[in-house]
């Protein structure tokens, strides 16, 4: 093995620690009381869950009318959480499926975090599609379902139906790969733990025995998994978009969509993921395991993404004009210089500017502004849904419908709610599944070590 | 493994399937004791006499009770149940009937167009005439309405059709299920019911 | 493990599970037990659930158009006009449209009050005889206040009612349009206070002086059908209308040329043309008298836009005998000005009418001064009040109701509590129009008659049944007295009984305009009268300096003078001008806001000769800069919560014997308050784009729209019959907002108020889109009414996850409510923004108001969206009138939808466009016709034909 490739895997894991301090410190979160840190952050991810709760349970009882939308602007916070949610919950299953498949030997201390941020991202986005119907209490009709009505079919030619079996698709393969990736290490945590825990872990090992036939076999059904869940990591996206490409609403109906919406996912799934883990990083201690590469090779990853949306914008400009459609070109001045121009303009520095930064690799490995950049990221996103949605909608084609959108209290809430939901999910896993897989961790230290011998 | 998965889903397949029960076999006490199986069965007194609205507008409608009197002021005048009839009519108070056959509020049906094409009583209503206490057969579920509309009919009868109708325990003019429709009707559409 | 051994059993287990969830399921839902109560004696021509019309006749106005009631089950659900009546062939204004509203309102009164106190009629009636006995004994007089009646027959009763105190009857027509000084006027030539009938059929140019024919006129129904078909005419005869005015109104938005002057300038200009004119006819009889007093009173001074005022002058002299001038000034010299005008140049006999003057103005001032200085003299002993509101619809209304208050007597007959009611110590509550019988003669030469559609919901009486009561008449049943009255008149004895009957069945009858014999009239009699008081015309003083504001009291086409500005659907109704809703606001021109430094919403405190409102502020493009206009009607007890601040009528003015409401001297601040103003449309242009279109000639093809040929990689939809679409010409189409009202009232559409509609959340199916194009000062409107377009490619269909919007093999879009989940993704798709969603529960609370709801048609629920449906509802039910006569082929009968059936202009054309003998086929080939973003492929079925602004010259720079 090359030097170059050496170093590169050594620094994935510092110094060279026994398998049994791996374990220990990895399965150290399961086994010692929460710290300090982390019991603040979880009451305030909980709380923020409460009031996200009440505040759905009062939009429900009363109707939409608490929200700030109108006969122009038919969707507005609601469906801009969707698909930054939705969005959100790509860099997991990129990381682990894709990144498996190419061998990124990185991925392993930061797989099985971006796999549980995605199941709980993708909970997030669930909520809204359900709530922001007028009758949320018949949401099932859109499940082709055996019923006395003739039968009524659902509406196959709807985007939105087409939402609903890629994200439950996406969402099943998601948390099969994702447990099935933890078997081993609630094998593990069986055998270290006793009692009450001793059951429930053992439940959930699946009767792993570690053997090697067991071993074979688990590591073909990853492979197998990974090269199923592949091909969904674009699909999911790519149809959510058609939400928007399929419509004839200037600034929604473009064929740009798909790949755009996909860079766009991948790049706010990784800025989630560098958020998420350096958190993480921080209060369980891991910096052994969570390395100054893995934080280069992320913060590359960003700057990418990032210009790919940046030229997606760039694109949408150039073909308004090259249209030479009156309403697409007016679309497109109205976002840049319209009512709505701040949020336009917030969302070109957060996704265009931002990641210009990592071109320096101190950058790149500084802590604090690789968190600050990826919250940026994160914000930019959020923004660049709310453009797509609201500024085209709220200027169509009549000038006589045009109108002007204001979100309430109660849409804040929610979307602070749907956050709520988000922590307070990741905080329970970090405590109770092993965020970072014990034997992926452990394989790589034992290449490190091999490697580190071949070059002396 | 494959027919495990089916297995599963089978009970939750079931349970929406049945998230509409229907009101088959419904048959309420009424405040009269009235018998259809004499009326229209064993006198022959034709369906329209008494539900005269059926072939004049939407509603079929029950009876006004001065409809009863036409003949009971001549026979069972002294029978118990014509005597709270007349009791009705004397305290000008409503008979309260208890309503077996009901549509949901977004779904218009119009009793004369049905009657006027020829289908019979019999179709959506059973064997009436032969009903001792009315009760409810047919589902009056969406799909069911919809098995007779989407059939593809022959032409429509003449509007002589309707005396048939009149002897309703005779061959009714259309047996159940076999009204006379011709697909140009289009009547399938939502709006043909729900506006 | 193999599945062969244990799949049994599970297969068994898992069954039994879904059964038991099924029953468990079926039992949780059975439905309450459900009564049905049948009549006992069947009611003569009700059948449940089947519709029965009847012929009747408005009571909303005086102007008395013809209805045709709906009533189902017993009520009244639905008001159209009467197509067969003589003057609103079949049209209805927004306010009659809403007049069944009104019926339901739970706010009416419910019984008769004396002194506060509700009593019976007969104790009411006790005591009105007393206090009558000792009117009869003492000196004083008594006095009966009323709009002007159209009905003989309650006027003969209120004139006999009296005879025996030498009482007088004083007729007033509240709101801002004053008619007096133009029936003095009349009065001076033809010796009868009656304005002279406008046939507009016969003229070829129509000038306006501040005149809302169409608007808010005294008989808008009628004028715009006349002008619609004059209009629609001009192809054949070109057609000119000129409208001079200060506030812009609904009838110069439709001109084809708006002049904005003042109220003094306008004065000055129709004495000059009148000066002109004479010059030019000398061998006209009078013509020389009239330049002679001209000369010596020197009024005729030229007008500062001379050119324009000579361009206009030429027109007038070369359209001799076929043009028509009418005013809208309470002034005397502007009004025999324009009589003289007229009658030198041979318009009366051809486009006005002597002969058969309208009598639906009968409110002389002069009248009404002396009553009021009667009243403060103390010299009345008693009033009846007959549905009027002077204490809130005169200036210095206060002052009248503490007269009221110290009179022995004094009678309020009126369906609601008013001011005026509250003032006095009897409140007769009487019967709502559509309870009553009544006749009607709008015209000398139309008599029609109204029938009651529903028993009196309330303890109620005819209005005309008191004084048959307190005139000891010994006939007191209104119905026996008309009946009796009409055989007098008629003279047909023992057929009577039967003409009677198809009479009222019809609305009317020849026979009876024959037995209402027109009073002899006087052509030019007394010719030097009207030219002394032309003589006797000072060169009018400016109200108002130059830069100086003054204020024109308005009237809203929902509102009009405010006697329904109770109604929920009337106030929430879009202002067609100002697209403003339940807010009176003060319309200022764009020059002067900037002038006063306020935008739209800021409240303007506008004080006339120390009487003060305050209002907010929206901005009118085409309003002269040096006038106000403000809206009357809102602000009274009985319309607007009685909130004072906002009653116009209060700056209205007596000067002499003429009530002032308009060019009346102001001075307006900024008061730093603001307000966000509840508008239907926020923008109000198209910003270029090729939406809505106007042309120069009824021929003329209409440019720039060769781009929007769509064209479609897939084949068409296979055609279909029928296949229903619509046709709106813009041309005909006024604004005046019927159709939106008319909708409303078919397809419950509910009321959703002030802050939903400040949040844009209306719930209207169908609305009027107005767009200003041309001349930012002094713009063209334009109105677009806007409805689902049934689209063929429906962008909604295609988006609804749960197919809850589909298309049917007729052509039409249809949304079915109770599979709607509500996701509002079709609204979003919606080019038109013509679909409405639910935002919340709408239910009806009151059950009296609740019996306004059509049955035919889903009151929908929260969640759901709803949308124009070209009232399928309709469609249904002739559909099976056609099957149940046995037709197969139905090419649809004769389906109108309700916004079709109300339009005064017929502006909506409706039908199968597979019939190519159809209308709807003829006028989609028409050059004017064009779709509104057709470049989409959507394939709209509403096809819109193109306004007419026919401009010889570039009058006054704005272009379509």
């Amino acid at each position: 093995m090359s030097v170059a490739a050496a170093y590169d895997v050594e620094t994935l894991v510092l110094g060279e620690p026994g398998y049994g301090t791996v374990t220990a410190e990895l399965a150290a979160p399961m086994e010692t009381r929460p710290g300090g840190g982390w019991l603040a952050l979880f009451l305030v991810s909980l709380a923020a869950l409460l009031v996200g709760v009440a505040l759905i349970t009062y939009t429900i009882a009363t109707g939409i009318g608490v929200w700030g939308l109108n006969r122009t602007i038919g969707w507005g916070y609601d469906i801009t959480n969707f698909v930054f949610w939705v969005g959100i919950g790509h860099a997991g299953t990129l990381i682990s499926a894709i990144l498996l498949l190419f061998r990124q030997r990185w991925r392993t201390s930061i797989a099985r975090a971006a796999e549980g941020m995605t199941i709980f991202a993708v909970l997030c986005a669930a909520i809204f599609p359900l709530i922001h119907m007028g009758r949320p209490w018949l949401a099932f009709w859109v499940f082709p379902y055996p019923n006395t009505r003739g039968p009524i079919s659902v509406n196959f030619r709807s985007p939105l139906l087409w939402d609903v079996f890629a994200i439950s698709t996406y969402f099943t393969v998601s948390l099969i790969f994702w447990y099935v990736g933890m078997i081993p290490d609630f094998g593990t945590m069986r055998d270290r733990s006793k009692g009450l825990k001793q059951r429930v872990y053992g439940f959930l090992s699946f009767g792993w025995d570690g053997g090697a036939r067991t071993w074979q076999r688990y590591e073909k059904a990853c492979l197998l998994l990974a090269g199923l869940a592949t091909p969904l990591v674009v699909s999911v996206h790519t149809i959510v978009s058609f939400d928007f490409a399929t419509s004839v609403i200037p600034g929604w109906h473009t064929t740009i969509f798909p790949p755009y919406f996909v860079a766009g996912a991948v790049f706010s799934g990784f800025a989630m993921v560098i958020t998420l883990l350096l958190i993480t990083r921080w209060a369980l201690h891991l910096e052994r395991y969570i390395t100054a590469v893995h934080l280069d090779k992320m913060a590359k990853v960003l700057l990418t993404t990032g210009m790919i949306v940046g030229f997606a914008y760039s694109t949408e400009l150039f073909i308004a004009w090259y249209s030479d459609n009156p309403f697409e070109r007016f679309t497109f001045l109205n976002r840049a210089f319209g009512p709505y121009a701040w949020a336009y303009w917030v969302m070109v520095f957060c996704n265009v500017v931002t990641p210009q930064i990592f071109w320096w690799k101190r950058v790149r490995h500084s802590v604090p502004i690789l968190f600050v950049a990826a919250i940026l990221v994160n914000v930019g996103m959020w923004f660049e849904r709310f453009n797509i949605i609201v500024i085209s909608l709220h200027r169509d084609y009549l000038p006589s419908s045009w109108s002007h959108y204001t979100p309430t209290l109660v849409e804040v809430g929610i979307l602070v709610g749907s956050f709520g939901l988000f922590f307070t999910c990741f905080l329970l896993f970090v405590r109770l599944a092993p965020v970072i897989a014990f034997h992926e961790v452990k394989h790589t230290v034992a290449e490190q070590v091999e490697a580190a011998h071949a070059a002396r | 493994m494959s027919l495990r998965t089916v297995l599963a889903g089978l009970p939750a397949v079931l349970l929406l399937a049945a998230c509409e029960p229907t009101n088959v076999g419904y048959s309420p006490d009424q405040p009269i004791v009235y018998s259809h199986a004499v009326h229209a069965g064993a006198l022959k007194i034709p369906c329209l006499y008494c539900h005269f609205g059926a072939e004049r507008g939407r509603y079929a409608g029950i009876p006004p009770a001065q409809i009863c009197m036409n003949c009971h002021t001549q026979v069972l005048k002294e029978h118990p149940e014509i005597l709270k009839v007349k009791k009705a009519l004397a305290e000008r108070q409503p008979i309260e009937w208890v309503r077996i056959h009901r549509l949901p509020d977004f779904a218009f049906f119009n009793h004369s167009i049905h009657v006027r094409r020829g289908v019979a009583c019999q179709t959506c209503h059973g064997e009436v005439q032969s009903m001792g206490r009315v009760t409810q057969v047919a589902p009056l579920t969406m799909g069911w309405c919809l098995e007779c509309h989407r059939r593809s009919w022959p032409k429509a009868q003449e509007l002589e059709r309707v005396a048939a109708l009149n002897t309703p325990q005779e061959e009714a003019a259309f047996p159940p299920g076999q009204a006379p429709m011709t697909r140009a009707n289009r009547l399938t559409d939502c709006d043909v019911c729900h506006h | 493990m193999t599945t062969t051994d244990d799949s049994p059993t599970r297969r068994g287990f898992l069954t039994l599970l879904g059964i038991g969830g099924a029953a468990s399921l079926a039992a949780c839902k059975r439905d309450p037990v459900r009564y049905a109560l049948p009549y006992l004696v069947p009611p003569e021509e009700i059948t449940p659930g089947v519709p029965v019309k009847y012929a009747s006749t408005c009571t909303a106005c005086p102007a008395a158009c013809g209805l045709l009631v709906t009533v189902l089950d017993g009520r009244p659900v639905k008001l159209e006009g009467l197509p067969s009546h003589p003057l609103s062939h079949g049209g209805l204004c927004a306010i009659g449209q809403a007049d069944i509203r009104d019926l339901y309102d739970s706010g009416r009164l419910q019984s008769p009050t004396l002194g506060g106190r509700k009593v019976s009629w007969a104790v009411l009636d006790e005591e009105v005889a007393a206090r009558l006995a000792e009117i009869r004994t003492s000196k004083k007089t008594l006095y009966v206040l009323a709009p002007t009646l159209t009905s003989p027959t309650m006027r003969e009763a209120v004139v006999r009612f009296l005879e025996p105190y030498g009482g007088t009857l004083v007729e007033h027509d509240a709101g801002a349009h004053r008619s007096s000084a133009a029936l003095e006027a009349a009065e001076l030539l033809t010796g009868r206070a009656l304005l002279p009938a406008l046939d507009i059929g016969k003229a070829d140019l129509l000038l306006c002086l501040a005149a809302d024919l169409v608007g808010t006129g005294p008989e808008p129904v009628f004028s715009m059908r006349a002008l619609a078909d004059r209009r629609r005419a001009a192809a054949a005869r070109p057609f000119r209308h000129v409208q001079v005015e200060g506030s812009v109104s609904l009838t110069g938005a439709n001109a084809d040329e708006r002049w904005p002057l003042r109220a003094t300038e306008r004065r000055e200009l129709a004495l000059w043309l009148l000066s002109r004119v004479a010059a030019a006819s000398g061998s006209v009889p009078g013509a020389a008298a009239v330049n002679e007093a001209l000369a010596a009173s020197g009024a005729a001074r030229t007008p500062e836009a001379q050119p324009r005022a000579e361009a206009l002058l030429v027109e007038l002299l070369a359209a001799r005998g076929r043009s028509l001038v009418v005013s809208g000034a309470n002034d005397l010299v502007e009004q025999v000005a324009v009589a003289l005008l007229n009658s030198l140049l041979g318009n009366e006999g051809t486009t006005l009418d002597p002969a058969h003057p309208s009598l639906v103005r009968r409110g002389l001032d002069r009248n009404l001064v002396d009553f009021l200085a009667a009243l403060s003299a103390g010299t009345v002993g008693g009033v009846v009040v007959l549905e009027l509101d002077p204490v809130d619809q005169l200036p210095g209304g206060d002052r009248i109701a503490d007269a009221l208050r110290k009179l022995p007597l004094s009678i309020a007959i009126t369906d609601r509590p008013t001011a005026t009611a509250a003032a006095c110590r009897v409140v007769a509550a009487a019967h709502h129009g559509l309870e009553r019988w009544g006749d009607f003669a709008p015209r000398q030469n139309v008599v029609t008659l109204a029938q009651p559609t529903i028993r009196p919901l309330f303890e109620t009486r005819h209005p005309g049944e008191n004084f048959l009561h307190w005139g000891g008449a010994a006939v007191t049943e209104f119905r026996a007295h008309l009946m009796g009255a009409w055989q007098e008149r008629t003279k047909l004895g023992l057929a009577f009984a039967s003409f009677w009957d198809g009479a009222v069945s019809d609305g009317t009858a020849p026979e009876l305009a024959a037995a209402f014999a027109p009073s002899p009239h006087r052509a030019g009699e007394s010719l030097e009268a009207a030219v002394r008081v032309v003589r006797s015309a000072a060169p009018a003083a400016p109200a108002a300096p130059a830069d100086g504001i003054e204020v024109d009291l308005i009237e809203e086409v929902a509102l009009g003078d405010g006697r329904r500005a109770h109604i929920p659907w009337l106030r929430e109704l879009p202002d067609p001008l100002t697209r403003t809703s339940w807010t009176p606001c003060v319309r200022v021109a764009p020059e002067r806001a900037r002038a006063l430094g306020t935008a739209d919403g800021d409240i303007l405190r506008v004080d006339v000769a120390g009487r003060a409102i305050e209002l907010p502020v929206r901005i009118m493009p085409g309003q002269h800069p040096g006038v106000l206009g403000l809206p009357v009607g809102y602000g009274r007890l009985d319309g607007d919560a009685g909130e004072a601040s906002r009653n116009a009528y209060r700056l209205a003015r007596f000067e002499g014997t003429r009530l002032l409401t308009g060019g009346l001297a102001a001075h307006a601040v900024k008061t730093g308050a603001a307000m966000s103003l509840p508008l239907m449309q926020v923008e109000s242009t198209t910003h270029g784009r090729a939406i809505v279109h106007q042309v120069a000639r009824p021929d003329a093809a209409i440019e720039g729209v060769e781009h929007q040929k769509a064209v479609s990689l897939w084949p068409d939809l296979p055609q279909s019959s029928p296949k229903w679409e619509m046709v709106i010409d813009l041309d005909a189409c006024t604004g005046c907002s019927a159709c939106v009202v008319a909708c409303q009232a078919e397809n419950n559409l509910p009321v959703v108020g002030a802050d939903e509609m400040r949040r844009n959340r209306d719930m209207y199916w169908l609305r009027i889109d107005r767009y200003f194009t041309g001349d930012a000062a002094n713009p063209d409107v334009l109105f677009e009414p806007m409805l689902c377009q049934q689209c063929e490619n429906a962008p909604c269909e295609t988006v609804c996850p749960v197919a809850a919007t589909v298309h049917s093999e007729d052509g039409l879009n249809v949304q079915v409510y109770n599979r709607c989940v509500g996701t509002r993704y079709c609204a979003n798709n919606c080019p038109y923004k013509v679909r409405r969603f639910n935002w919340f529960s709408h239910t009806v609370e009151s059950p009296v108001e609740r019996l306004v709801l059509n049955p035919n048609v889903v009151y929908r629920s929260r969640g759901v969206m709803e949308k124009c449906t070209f009232c399928v509802q309709r469609i249904q039910a002739a559909r099976i009138a056609m099957r149940k006569q046995g037709h197969e082929d139905w090419r649809g009968g004769d389906v109108q939808t309700a916004c079709q059936q109300t339009c005064p202009a017929r502006a909506i054309t409706f039908g199968d466009a597979t019939d190519p003998h159809g209308e709807v086929a003829r006028l989609k080939q028409g050059p004017r016709a064009f779709q509104v973003l057709a470049e989409l492929g959507v394939k709209p079925s509403v096809t819109y034909l193109a306004r007419v602004r026919n401009r010889p010259r570039a009058a006054d720079g704005s272009g379509s």
